[in-house]
């Protein structure tokens, strides 16, 4: 399977194929005015979108109103919609785009938290303090569920925004490289690198928690 | 002791994609072999793929049982709004992108403004002091043959030379 190397160009083969989508059929029924149709496909994603948009953001209040954002967005281009794509690779491009979106104005507002992406100057951001300070832990005690929970957010808060998108949509949407690349905006190569990245970051975070065995000992809440 | 090597880049990503199931036939033979023959690859994929699972202690987010029927009335809202409430907001997004350009451009202008006094104040200017001195640049040949000021102070004061010489009527009339 070649999928990695697969070209995302589309012919009218590839048009037909979308069309067998039954959600680009939902999205069909809505553009030529079927209400319902709209709603079946709010009521099918909904779930799926605020939970990768949830562990993107962090907060869940935020990934909902973003979620209606996309539902928003989608709703209103139905009058132009052409199927070029499965609907869930257009809708989480949309998702993404505007995540990004909101992550700039938040960054030119300079109303959020400071980045736990990568070190400051003043040291190690909180969600890298937290997972160095529950490393310095081990070997002394188990975790509960929720401790390891916050180790993992943490890990995952470490990834920058392309990497985290990919890696959401790989592990819950268990989408291709070339579907995340379409959604992304970039070329299945690429993502296949930002994967790559993204799972080394992870690898370096939780290494320690791997090799003390706690994985298979993370206690009940 | 090269089965001990680290692992290009390649291979790394190649790991990944294995992992995965993207990569094709025979990406996926080299990389069979390659974890066959090298120690650190093993262990790479190894805790490549346990930290992958640790993923899964993550909480699954569900949307509010609220947020579909919020979400359709919001849409509701917005159609009813119609195309003059999109195009209302359009122009509002429009006014604002606008606005923020001609403040930008009324502070750069200002700094300019600003920046050329600042230069024109502080920088001295070397024909400025030209032009100061220009009159007595133009004069210099009969300043140098008068020599010096005492010398035309004695002849104003003997009154060797008239106050007005006819050359000089004649050249104003």
């Amino acid at each position: 399977m070649a999928r990695v190397e697969q070209n995302v160009n589309l012919s009218g083969t590839d048009q037909n194929l979308f069309l067998r989508d039954p959600d680009v059929r939902l999205m069909l029924r809505a553009k030529a005015g079927d209400e319902s149709a709209f709603t079946q496909l709010v009521g099918i994603y909904q779930d799926r979108l605020v939970g990768v948009l949830a562990h993107m953001l962090q907060n869940k209040e935020t990934a909902e109103d973003l979620a209606q954002e996309v539902f928003l967005r989608i709703y209103r281009a139905r009058h132009g919609y052409v199927a070029t794509a499965k609907f869930s690779t257009w809708m989480f491009r949309i998702a993404n785009n505007l995540a990004n979106n909101l992550r700039r104005d938040a960054g030119r507002r300079k109303e959020t938290a400071l980045n736990i992406n990568d070190s400051g100057p003043l040291g190690p951001r909180p969600g890298e303090r937290l997972i160095a300070e529950k490393s310095g832990l081990l070997p002394t005690r188990q975790f509960d569920k929720s401790e390891m929970c916050s180790i993992v957010q943490a890990a995952l808060a470490t990834l920058n925004e392309n990497q985290r998108m990919a890696l959401l949509l790989h592990k819950y949407e268990e989408m291709s490289y070339a579907d995340i690349a379409a959604a992304l905006d970039t070329t299945p190569t690429a993502v296949k690198s930002l994967l790559s990245r993204a799972r080394d970051n992870l690898r370096e975070k939780l290494e320690p928690y791997v090799k003390q065995g706690i994985l298979g000992s993370i206690q009940p809440e | 002791m090269a089965k001990l090597t680290r692992l290009s880049s390649e291979q790394r990503e190649n790991l990944t994609a294995y992992l995965d199931g993207e990569l094709d036939e025979s990406a996926t033979q080299q990389i069979e072999q390659v974890l066959a023959s090298s120690p650190v690859a093993r262990n790479e994929i190894d805790m490549l793929s346990r930290t992958w699972d640790m993923l899964d202690v993550l909480p699954t987010h569900k949307a509010s049982d609220e947020f579909a029927r919020k979400t359709i009335t919001h849409l509701r809202a917005a159609e009813q709004a119609g195309p003059a409430g999109a195009a209302a907001e359009l122009v509002y997004r429009n006014a604002r992108r606008g606005a923020v350009l001609m403040l930008w451009a009324g502070v750069l202008a200002l700094c300019g403004y600003f920046g050329f006094l600042a230069t024109n104040h502080y920088i001295p200017n070397e024909f400025e002091q030209l032009l100061d001195d220009y009159p007595i640049v133009n004069n210099l040949d009969k300043y140098t043959e008068v020599g010096s000021l005492d010398f035309l102070e004695t002849l104003k004061s003997k009154h060797t030379f008239p106050e007005h010489s006819e050359h000089d009527d004649q050249a104003d009339k």
